[in-house]
């Protein structure tokens, strides 16, 4: 059966903790260095996808890792296993739909 | 802003807030202190915003559907089948109501087709960003009248890094064939193309090798469509442009926009600026429009410090003739600068249209509470059976949003029948054209209309699901009755739409009056059967070929048959209305050979130079003296009219004025002129003008550039007959065969055209007021008819008892007057404090102006009156022996 696909803001802060845990505005921040200011989530968006992600089991909160603890207002996130393999299957439905395209020699817009 | 953010957070659904209403308000706060500066702090606000409402769509979306959705089908089947069942059963119920359901549908489309539509064109003139490249970081750069920085200087300001200057004139193009045609030039330095990011669909954009010989040029892709019929062949091929050979070496692309504020919409030709200009390299020149691209990682102060000294040197080194102080160069955003003039007008559009949406939704309400307290037994009887406060929520949200969606649809299409109707006037706003509903403003209408419903609609129908069930089925009677808290909240809205409709009603008077001011004010011309031709004469030798080639002219229009005087001058009344304008100076006055500074530091006589023909074929009387002859104006020095205005403040009288000498003049160069006539008062300008001194000088004393345009006025003997124009046109062409005439129209379409604005926004505001009036009688009426039925039992009774009708009567008129009162009594305080943001856009008429708020407050009343005694009437018709049969 073919995997539904993934909301892309879900998708986005998923990436986002693919590299390890990271509180709410660290994922922000991750996505918009990442698409070079291009996308900035609202937080709404931000925390409507992570709690929707927590509630999937895809994502589960953590306690600070060393060294932050500091701020005890930030609540930490990672990709739980199920999670990461659901952004594998995203990343190879994304990839197929690629190959696709670059099987009809379609160019990403901006090339010439 | 962040106090309106956490109250805004309160209507997310609870579980969300209490999970992430902390990190929410963190995040918006870091999102608010990243931006700098008002106005991108007020962009990133609304992008919060409209990031909330999304929010709330899927939170509430979550809850309404019971749970948290799941990617694909298979588990949340049950919740999906939940929303079909209530969407469903909403279907039903309205069914069974369907005036209801229309009021309600058709009060949302109405609010929310008005504020869609002034969003439509918001979001096109002022949100969206130029298509340009990189367009942030474009400024434009204001000059000062008489000073600018040079050009070459720019290159030393390191904040930029890139620069470009434009300079735009009327050229007379002359196709192989076919009548000759004015078009829009512009010269542009080489940065031009790129900054714009203009690419050509044929041939190329002009490079540096094309300065030097500047007979190239590019043209848009419309002037290629309509001057040449997108003939392929243009390009390569020779076009003479103001008598000189021209190559085309491009077509620019179709959706290259020209950047407006520098070049206008309409720019047809680009042309290499020509380099051996001395004007280029003085720092007195004020010709050209500037526009820089701030380097990345600059921002506007650092760069505007480096202007600003870049501005002290040149005064510290006295390359600035025309100030006596440092000028300033304002860098602004270029989004900013090409939309400066219309922002006040759209907002001010958008408070009127919000008005106007309150206003309906106040309505909405009264609807829905109407209707939830009607249902309280229905609620009551379905809970006590066990269902859930959750299921009969979900229904009732159903239901709210079933009516917002059909609301928005309507809303949608009014929306575009109202862009469509606005069209033109829309055209002529910058950045205008064609607005098109797209995603945006899609999604915009969806919120308002879903925020609408669901506040206004949700929340007082919730109040049929509350209490305690046993006590609402022991309540006897089949009618059920709304308590205190309810009754408050109704004559609240009631009260409130009232004190709504005040403000726009009062506005709407405030708008009408100074149009009414403005229209009665007599031009000091005569328009009647006068009609204007605009020609723009180029490629002249000097001063005596302008001259002796418009006067064959002028002889020409003459012999026309009708025609009964013709007269030419740099500019007719009512061409230029507002902000430009030709030819101002400022006046010195001579007496008696004693200089008298009277008017020295008085800026702007607006000094008009025309033929002696002007003031019989305008229809401008004469008050002392006499035209000048040709005799008078060999001699020295030469003879003028001054205005009766001007006559007076400085001569005291009319008929002193005449024989005395007058100097004018601006910057270093002065002229002596000797009075030979005053003439009456003329609003030149506009009829808004106030501004009625006019220096009137003999066009054979025109020394000034020769490539400004000349416009030449006629008058007819009668009502012209039909073709007129290409009469004129080939009158014309008799004698400058090579000259376009774009432009014959009659004089009072001039004054029209002046008018257009403030005949607009005073018709926009009454029909606005108009409707809110109707509403606000509309919720009146109702709710009274409403609070009479409840009060059917009580009335009968006291009937019965013997109280005359008429007394009932009285009743119930005094309650609806009691509601109207107090909503003027909220509503002219309100309309006080908000016509002084008017201030700029009346004339004649004082803000607080009483005519216009007391017309205001007694319209209200009478409709309150009026509104009040349909349901008056019906109280006292009430028939005791019907009511107590019913008990």
């Amino acid at each position: 059966m073919a995997v539904p696909p993934v909301p892309p803001a879900e998708f986005r802060v998923l990436l986002a903790l693919v590299d390890g845990p990271k509180h709410g505005h660290g994922i922000r921040v991750d996505v918009r260095e990442r698409t070079g200011g291009r996308v900035d989530m609202g937080p709404g968006t931000l925390y409507g996808a992570i709690k929707r992600l927590v509630h999937r089991g895809w994502l589960a909160e953590i306690a600070p890792p060393p060294g932050q603890e500091g701020d005890g207002r930030r609540r930490f996130y990672e990709l739980t296993p199920r999670g990461r393999e659901a952004a594998r299957a995203e990343v190879r439905r994304l990839g197929e739909l690629l190959e696709i395209a670059k099987a009809k020699k379609l160019r990403p817009a901006g090339e010439a | 802003m962040m106090r309106l953010y956490r109250w805004a957070l309160r209507l997310l659904p609870r579980e969300f807030r209490a999970g992430f209403g902390d990190a929410l308000l963190d995040e918006a706060s870091t999102c608010l202190t990243e931006a700098e500066g008002a106005w991108p702090r007020i962009r990133a606000g609304a992008r919060l915003g409209t990031d909330l409402l999304k929010c709330y769509v899927r939170e509430w979306g979550d809850v309404l559907r019971g749970g948290v959705s799941n990617l694909g089908g298979g588990v949340s089947v049950m919740s999906h089948d939940t929303v079909i069942r209530n969407l469903r059963f909403a279907v039903r119920t309205l069914g069974k109501s369907p005036t209801f359901t229309c009021a309600a549908v058709l009060l949302i489309a109405l609010g929310v087709g008005a504020v869609t539509a002034v969003f439509a064109v918001i979001d096109q003139v002022l949100l969206q960003p130029l298509p340009y490249p990189e367009q942030d970081r474009l400024a434009f750069m204001t000059n000062g009248s008489h000073n600018g920085p040079t050009l070459r200087g720019l290159d030393d300001i390191s904040a930029f890094d890139a620069w470009t200057a434009t300079a735009g004139s009327n050229a007379n193009v002359v196709r192989g064939g076919g009548e000759p045609a004015q078009v829009r030039s512009v010269d542009v330095t080489p940065a031009f193309f790129s900054l714009f990011g203009a690419r050509p669909v044929l041939g190329r954009v002009l490079v540096e090798g094309d300065y030097a010989d500047r007979s190239v040029t590019v043209v848009t892709s419309a002037a290629w469509e309509t001057l040449w019929g997108a003939d392929p062949g243009l390009v390569g091929s020779t076009i003479t442009v103001d008598s000189q050979p021209v190559t085309v070496v491009g077509v620019l692309t179709k959706d290259f926009a020209s950047p407006e504020r520098l070049v206008g919409r309409e720019a047809q030709l680009f042309r290499p600026m020509n380099w051996d200009n001395p004007e280029l390299e003085s720092p007195g020149t004020r010709r050209h429009s500037v526009v820089v691209r701030i380097a990345s990682g600059v921002d506007l102060s650092s760069a505007q410090a480096q202007v600003d000294r870049l501005a002290d040197d040149l005064f510290q080194r006295s390359l600035l003739t025309f100030t006596r102080q440092t000028p300033s160069w304002p860098l602004v955003p270029l989004r900013d600068a090409t939309t400066l003039s219309a922002r006040s007008g759209l907002f001010l559009l958008l408070a009127s249209v919000s008005l106007l949406l309150l206003v309906a939704c106040a309505n909405v309400a009264l609807l829905f509470m109407t209707r939830g307290v009607t249902r309280t037994r229905e609620m009551s009887v379905r809970r006590a059976l066990g269902a859930g406060t959750r299921t009969l929520v979900g229904q009732l949200i159903a239901e709210s949003l079933l009516v917002g969606g059909l609301g928005v649809l309507l809303a949608l299409g009014l929306a575009r029948v109202a862009l469509a109707g606005f069209g033109r006037w829309i055209g002529d706003l910058p950045r205008g054209g064609a607005i098109t509903l797209d995603v945006r403003v899609f999604l915009f209408a969806v919120l308002v209309a879903a925020a609408t419903a669901l506040v206004f609609g949700l929340l007082p129908a919730l109040s049929g699901v509350r209490g305690n069930v046993s006590a609402q089925l022991r309540e006897s009677g089949r009618t059920s009755t709304e308590g205190p808290p309810l009754r408050w909240a109704r004559r609240g809205l009631v009260v409130g739409e009232v004190g709504i409709s005040v403000v726009l009603v009062a506005l709407a008077g405030l708008l009408l009056r100074s149009f009414n001011e403005v229209t009665a004010q007599h031009p000091g011309v005569e328009p009647e059967n006068v009609w204007t031709i605009v020609l723009n004469p180029v490629g002249l030798e000097n001063v005596d070929e302008y001259r002796s080639r418009m006067d064959r002219v002028l002889a020409a229009l003459e012999a026309v048959p009708g025609v009964r005087a013709v007269t030419y001058g740099n500019e007719m009344p009512f061409q230029f209305v507002g902000g430009s304008r030709c030819c101002e100076f400022r006046g010195v006055v001579r007496t008696e050979g004693s200089e008298e500074n009277i008017l020295q530091d008085r800026r702007g006589l607006p000094t008009h130079y025309v033929t002696a023909s002007f003031f019989e074929t305008l229809g401008v009387d004469l008050r002392a003296g006499s035209v000048w002859g040709p005799v008078d104006v060999a001699t020295e020095p030469p003879p003028a009219i001054v205005s009766e205005r001007l006559a007076i403040e400085a001569f005291g009288s009319e008929s002193a004025a005449v024989g005395q000498e007058l100097t004018y003049g601006g910057g270093e160069s002065f002229t002596t002129a000797r009075i030979v006539g005053v003439a009456g008062p003329t609003l030149h300008y506009g009829l808004d003008e106030t501004h009625a001194e006019a220096l009137y000088v003999p066009i054979e004393t025109y020394s000034s550039p020769l490539d400004e345009s000349t416009t030449f006025a006629i008058k007819l003997s009668g009502s012209p007959e039909g073709a007129l124009p290409s009469r004129i046109r080939g009158a014309i062409w008799s004698v400058e065969p090579n000259l376009p005439v774009p432009n014959v129209q009659p004089l009072s379409a001039w004054i029209n055209d002046s008018l257009g604005v403030r005949r607009l926004s005073s018709a926009l505001s009454s029909a606005f007021g108009a409707v809110a009036l109707f509403l606000a009688a509309g919720g009146l009426y109702g709710t009274l008819l409403y609070a009479t039925s409840q009060r059917r039992r009580e009335l009968g009774i006291r009937m019965a008892l013997g109280a005359e009708s008429r007394q009932v009567q009285a009743d119930v008129l005094a309650s609806g007057l009691a509601l109207g009162a107090v909503g003027v009594a909220i509503g002219v305080p309100s309309a006080l404090l908000l016509s002084r943001f008017l201030r700029s856009w009346l004339w004649g008429v004082s803000p607080s102006d009483p005519l216009a708020i007391a017309g205001g407050s007694l319209v209200l009343l009478s409709v309150a009156a009026a509104a009040s005694w349909l349901p008056a009437y019906r109280a006292s018709r009430t028939d005791p022996l019907e009511v107590l049969r019913a008990e």
